[in-house]
């Protein structure tokens, strides 16, 4: 079935960000309430909630804005080939036509791959609209020589990726060295043209909310379209505080230059329960806008499993068995 | 709405308090509660009981003791006949009963919470860390 998707992800209504010169002073008064932050995470979900056919809404909302990633040293084109065809159609069609939902030409985000996949996925998923997003820049310590990760961008542009995930040097968030950040952020986003740049930040190896905070602001004067957690196989991947801590960065760069800036949490998301936290998250702090795929992704793999079973439950009222849903 | 308006609007929604759990409770107290003195449920001594409304509908809930200064008296007096035994057991035993003491509290919190506040004025969103 050729899902055409109507969600165009990556074509922003909003003006793209061109980025700003750095500004230290701004990132020098950068202050981070730790005890502030974890009560906040902690108590949204008891003053917001979404039930019954709003949760399976929600739900659905989610899946539009998921990156459907396969990550693996054992992937093969089988793989990706199903994985696409998975994001063409996320949701069994019975179940579909059951949530009214069935004309609404509903596919992922994108889908997310290495960069030899990609020319896989580009026509794996041609005529649908889903856009190809490769992780770059040696994904995932980004340690490798710094021309090659130029070109590496470049490269998979080339084979039809729309968007490109780079992965910062932690090193120079740990040493303060933030005009290196800068200059090498840049640099990718110079090579990424057309193609929309989400910075990856490696937040369970920043060490404190601090830093995550300056290396938001950073990657988004840099000129990133989209900021990201993780790469998904740090200890500790996207969480809530890091989250309200990002977002946060993200308002007041809007403040400084009008520009809004993507927010991607990824690795860790497993539940349909989890990612509903994020999503009242966006909308509680950024507001609606943020609950679309041009500014709110989801890096993510079984996520879309857990999904479809608890929109089975909403539908027939029975938890069904995984196998009872197309395998991704 | 239909899920598709929902999937456009990303509208909250309702999330009613459900009240049910707390209402059957009583119930199945006959919706009549007497005083826990010296270890027992008992009649109070004054033989009056008062009414306890939901103040957003005005339904009466159950009807609950009304102790006077003759009810206080008799639990004064248990109490000052339970001290020797309570104080005999030391720090560690009457440790040990405030904990379980607690835990039956955690256990029913949902329950608690939901009871407590039908009969008040506020507004609860069933969380029970409030």
């Amino acid at each position: 079935m050729a899902t055409i998707s109507s969600l165009k992800p990556t074509s922003h209504e909003h003006a793209r960000n061109t980025g700003i010169p750095l500004d230290l002073d701004f990132l020098e008064d950068i202050r981070v309430n730790l005890s502030a932050v974890e009560r906040r995470a902690s108590t949204l979900g008891g003053r917001r909630t979404v039930k019954k056919e709003y949760q399976a809404a929600w739900l659905l909302k989610a899946i539009s804005c998921i990156d459907l990633t396969t990550l693996s040293g054992d992937d093969t084109a089988g793989r990706v080939k199903r994985l696409c065809a998975k994001a063409r159609q996320p949701v069994r069609a019975d179940l579909l036509e059951a949530l009214g939902m069935s004309d609404r030409n509903l596919t992922t985000g994108a889908v997310c791959v290495y960069h030899t996949m990609v020319e896989t996925a580009v026509n794996a998923l041609e005529g649908s609209g889903i856009p190809v997003a490769a992780v770059s820049t040696g994904f995932p310590a980004g340690l490798s020589p710094f021309n090659l990760r130029v070109k590496e961008i470049e490269a998979s542009v080339a084979a039809g990726a729309r968007e490109i995930d780079i992965v910062i040097t932690r090193g120079h968030v740990l040493t303060g060295d933030w005009h290196a950040l800068y200059d090498e952020i840049k640099a990718f986003r110079t090579a990424c043209g057309d193609a929309h740049l989400k910075a990856i930040l490696g937040t369970g190896e920043l060490v404190t909310l601090r830093n995550v905070a300056k290396a938001s602001m950073i990657a988004m004067m840099a000129g990133a379209d989209f900021i990201k957690t993780s790469t998904g196989k740090e200890s500790v991947n996207a969480t809530l505080p890091v989250t309200l801590v990002m977002v946060r960065m993200i308002r007041a760069y809007q403040e400084m230059t009008g520009y809004k800036i993507g927010y991607k949490p990824a690795g860790g998301i497993s539940t349909a329960k989890d990612i509903l936290g994020f999503q009242i998250m966006m909308k509680e702090e950024l507001g609606r806008d943020w609950l679309q795929p041009d500014l709110f992704r989801i890096g993510a793999s079984s996520l879309l499993g857990d999904i479809e079973r608890q929109l089975e439950h909403f539908v027939t009222g029975r938890y069904s068995a995984d196998f009872r849903h197309p395998l991704s | 709405m239909t899920i598709a308006e929902i999937f456009d609007s990303m509208s909250y929604g309702p999330a009613p308090e459900n009240a049910d759990m707390a209402q059957d409770w009583i119930t199945a107290h006959g919706r009549k509660f007497n005083l826990f003195v010296d270890g027992k449920w008992q009649k109070p001594i004054s033989g009056k009981w008062f009414d306890s409304q939901n103040p957003a509908t005005g339904e009466k809930l159950a009807q609950i003791a009304m102790a006077n200064d003759k009810d206080v008296a008799t639990a004064v007096k248990a109490a000052s006949a339970a001290q020797k035994g309570w104080q005999a057991i030391g720090g560690h035993g009457r440790a040990r009963h405030l904990y379980a003491l607690a835990r039956a509290v955690q256990r029913n919190s949902r329950l608690l919470c939901r009871a407590g506040n039908i009969g008040q004025r506020q507004v609860s969103s069933g969380n029970p860390r409030y």
